[in-house]
């Protein structure tokens, strides 16, 4: 943590020196898109330099990082992938940037106390547990909710992206998206997963590709400061001490 | 968001693997289209692979061969500083695998339909193997040279899984046509998706019409 704010001190010490507009490449879990856009459209106009949000499952993303991927900065759904790049020495600098929050939504409301009812014969969207941390905790509110998954239909998708996007075209009767998706989508129903399962820290890497770069460094310390922690908030997450 | 970005780097893609691509296609189909040689149809099935296996399987193996980790991805990385995959250079090198048997096919046939006869006259008339082919075998196959160029370009056009594997989704980059409607739905942003939608469904109509209607004007002027 230390090092972080000390890090945060030298960047924006150094700002002066690197007035020169850099770009930077930021890959982010699907969960933080829009956040990460918000985020991005407010640092570029503050320092001059330009940022590029690629999304995708933290799996997928960890995988392309791997396989020699151009990104500058990774804000990941969990605190595996980044520690994984941290082991492979491709990892500058990493912290929890967000405490991702899980919700319920549907077409018709559910009774949380009694829920297996309305779950029969229906068709619920989730992301797919093995890549995408969102999954993982839909599974363990599955289980705290004591649903029968063998009573219906689960469509498992990459990210929670896919999985607003199949709610969204009618596709599926509920569905277990990120908090943060709940504007964009407006659903009839809406109960939020929180204490069904293990928080979510979303870990985020500075790699040792943009160590060097002003642009990623910028933003990478603009992440944590109050200004960002507030947009953080306000978008549906939780936010690390 | 601005839909332009993709759209240009879609032609940029389309155009450069065109070119590269006719002229891989070019001697290999008039090779293909002459030769007795036994390995002729083991060559034939590599082109047609392609058609037939899934992008997934295209995709995987060359980001096993042009990843940082790979011979050749190590070795473009140390000379150009840049890696292949998820870069413009390595979705040029997957759309030319990818869309090869879209250049090869029709040129093959074309050759195939001028006859040895022909050119065998060329030849008896003194004419060089160099000559017969730019000068008789080229002309004849002017058609199916146009068809193999149409086909490649519109396919390379329509390309999504193997770049989203290859190179994933960067604007300006990699994140191509198909991959921007990808992402329109994916982000709920249906006005872009639709858009781009019905650009490639006007796009690709157009084109298969065209090829069609050159090859019914081509079966008028032999009758």
């Amino acid at each position: 943590m230390i090092h972080r704010r000390l890090f945060t001190v030298l960047i924006v010490l150094f700002a002066p020196l690197t007035a020169a507009a850099e770009d930077a490449i930021v890959a982010v879990a699907a969960n933080f898109l829009t956040t990460a856009e918000k985020l991005a459209g407010r640092y570029e106009a503050e320092s001059g330099h330009r940022i590029t949000i690629v999304h995708g499952a933290t799996g997928q993303i960890y995988a392309q990082i791997r396989n020699g991927a151009p990104y500058d900065i990774f804000l990941a759904a969990d605190t595996l992938r980044p520690a994984k790049l941290a082991e492979e020495g491709r990892s500058a600098d990493r912290a929890t940037y967000a405490i991702g929050q899980l919700s319920l939504i549907g077409k018709t409301a559910v009774d949380l106390a009694e829920p297996k009812e309305a779950f029969i014969g229906k068709t619920v969207a989730l992301a797919d547990p093995t890549v995408a941390p969102y999954g993982l905790a839909a599974t363990s509110s599955m289980e705290s909710l004591g649903l029968d998954t063998a009573t219906f239909r689960s469509v498992l998708v990459s990210d929670v992206g896919q999985v607003a996007s199949i709610y969204a075209t009618g596709n599926a009767d509920f569905a277990f998206v990120a908090t943060s998706l709940l504007d964009l989508l407006d659903p009839a129903f809406a109960a939020s997963m929180d204490r069904r399962h293990p928080p979510i820290r979303q870990d985020g890497v500075l790699l040792t590709r943009g160590a060097n770069n002003p642009a990623a460094t910028g933003f990478w310390g603009y992440l944590f400061t109050d200004a960002a922690r507030q947009v953080i908030a306000a978008s549906g997450y939780g936010v690390p001490e | 968001m601005s839909v332009w970005p993709a759209i240009w780097l879609t032609l940029q893609l389309a155009v450069v693997t065109t070119v590269i691509l006719l002229a891989i296609a070019l001697p290999l189909a008039w090779w293909l289209a002459r030769t007795k040689s036994p390995i002729r149809p083991f060559v034939e099935a590599i082109t047609a692979l392609p058609l037939v296996l899934p992008p997934t399987v295209l995709g995987f193996y060359l980001l096993v061969f042009m990843s940082p980790e790979a011979p050749l991805g190590a070795f473009v990385l140390k000379v150009t500083g840049e890696t292949l995959t998820f870069s413009f250079t390595g979705l040029v090198i997957a759309s030319l695998v990818y869309s090869l048997p879209f250049a090869v096919q029709p040129l093959q046939t074309a050759f195939m339909g001028i006859g040895r006869e022909t050119i065998e006259s060329a030849r008896t008339l003194g004419a060089s193997p160099r000559d017969a082919f730019l000068n008789v075998a080229l002309p004849l196959a002017r058609r199916g040279f146009l068809t193999s160029a149409i086909l490649t370009f519109a396919h390379t056009i329509g390309e999504f899984g193997v770049v989203l594997m290859v190179g994933g989704n960067i604007p300006g980059r990699t994140r191509v046509i198909s991959i921007e409607i990808f992402t329109a739905v994916e982000t709920l942003d249906y006005a872009t998706a639709h858009t781009l939608s019905a650009g490639l469904l006007i796009f690709s109509f157009t084109v298969l019409t065209l090829v069609y209607f050159g090859n019914r004007q081509g079966v008028a002027r032999v009758g």
